[in-house]
């Protein structure tokens, strides 16, 4: 696909650092999904429980509804531990999880990378996912209080365990309605044909959503990691706003870039493809203007002849 | 800039009650998990959306072909 082609500098950077993501997202593969799952089988085998060896230990929806039926929950248990050091990294790192070791996201992103961008939408230019993802979010915690429980069928991660498992053990689970209505959204419609190809991500990721809470509160801390700028060094080429796959990033009216912490997974492509180095990733203030600049207007297309 | 913020409250309010809806649809009493009634059901809406969204892609790419102006 790329042979033949001239690539600039700023394109070799950006597939060193998909490279370099890519082995991440092998690792929290293996560390976290099922069929390996080393990381929670490792932690039920020292902490002696019985459970099965999957991404089921990051979801709180499980120990809400322990929580409310009275059980309680423990804080030494695979749920436990997994929680507090995804919600601790998060509010330190940024949602460190989303960005190097999800391998469900990184699925659907690295799948939207082989197709060519005139197929892909850009559905946060329509919709503004924040909101969208905040209110499913919502509804993950009030349901459980409310005597409802929001089905596995609408969760990405559950979607992902099943073609990882029926992939390589042929056991693809009980596809239901609410499956396959996901399955095409985080398959297809959000991942294939969005730019970016983690529309699942932005729009519905509860586990993202609770990320983005922690880390929009961290970042404001000056002893937090963050995605920093720097806008004297910006030369607007507007490279970051292309490669996010969030869609995080924005270029306002006057040309400099706009960042939003409650969808950027600090992945830090933009930091990798920025030629200027006005995009960094450390401790200290964050830099970015706090008053929103209206986006740039999108060019108004004229009939031929006119 | 409220305008914004109330067009996200109302927003993720939607969100909000149109999960926690389509959960109590989901979970009813009345479904055995038998008669896949509701897989054929959401096959058509998955093949409908489908066929909206190549629509959708079809009529930007045309709509691309055309020359722009630049906004200045």
């Amino acid at each position: 696909m790329w042979k033949g082609k001239k690539v600039s500098k700023i394109q070799k950077k950006s597939r060193m650092s998909l490279l370099k993501r890519f082995i991440w997202y092998v690792v929290g593969f293996a560390l976290f999904f099922a069929p390996f799952a080393l990381f929670n089988r490792g932690l039920a085998f020292l902490l002696d429980e019985k459970r099965s060896g999957d991404i089921h230990a990051t979801c709180f929806r499980m120990p809400l509804v322990d929580m409310l039926t009275g059980k309680g929950i423990v804080i030494l248990s695979v749920t436990g531990i997994s929680l507090i050091l995804l919600l601790v990294s998060a509010f330190l790192l940024g949602p460190f999880f989303c960005g190097k070791l999800c391998a469900a996201g990184a699925f659907t992103e690295y799948l939207s990378r082989l197709l060519p961008d005139k197929w892909k939408v850009d559905w946060s230019k329509y919709v503004n996912p924040v909101p969208l993802r905040y209110g499913f979010f919502a509804a993950f915690i009030i349901g459980p209080i409310i005597g409802l429980s929001l089905s596995c069928s609408y969760c990405g991660y559950s979607f992902f365990e099943k073609f990882t498992n029926g992939g390589i053990w042929g056991d693809f689970g009980v596809l239901g309605s609410t499956a396959i209505i996901t399955a095409f959204l985080w398959l297809v419609v959000f991942g294939l044909f969005t730019k970016g190809g983690r529309g699942y991500c932005n729009f519905m990721c509860p586990v993202g959503a609770a990320q983005n809470i922690v880390h929009a509160v961290g970042a404001k801390l000056p002893f937090t990691m963050k995605i920093k700028y720097d806008r004297k060094k910006c030369v607007s080429c507007n490279a970051c706003v292309k490669d996010c796959p969030m869609r995080a990033l924005t270029q306002g009216e006057d040309k400099k870039i706009q960042h939003s912490n409650h969808n950027c997974i600090t992945c830090q492509q933009c930091v990798a493809v920025c030629p200027t180095k006005s995009i960094t990733y450390g401790f200290g203030k964050g830099g970015w203007q706090q008053e929103e600049v209206k986006p740039v207007q999108e060019p108004k297309p004229v009939e031929k002849g006119a | 800039m409220k305008k914004k913020t109330v067009t996200g409250l109302v927003t993720g309010a939607s969100a909000t009650g149109i999960t926690l809806t389509s959960s109590l649809t989901s979970t009813g009493a009345a479904c055995t998990g038998v008669c896949g009634a509701c897989s054929l059901g959401c096959a058509s809406f998955a093949g409908l959306a489908a066929v909206g969204l190549f629509a959708f892609l079809g009529a930007r790419s045309k709509k691309k072909g055309k020359i722009t102006e630049s906004p200045q």
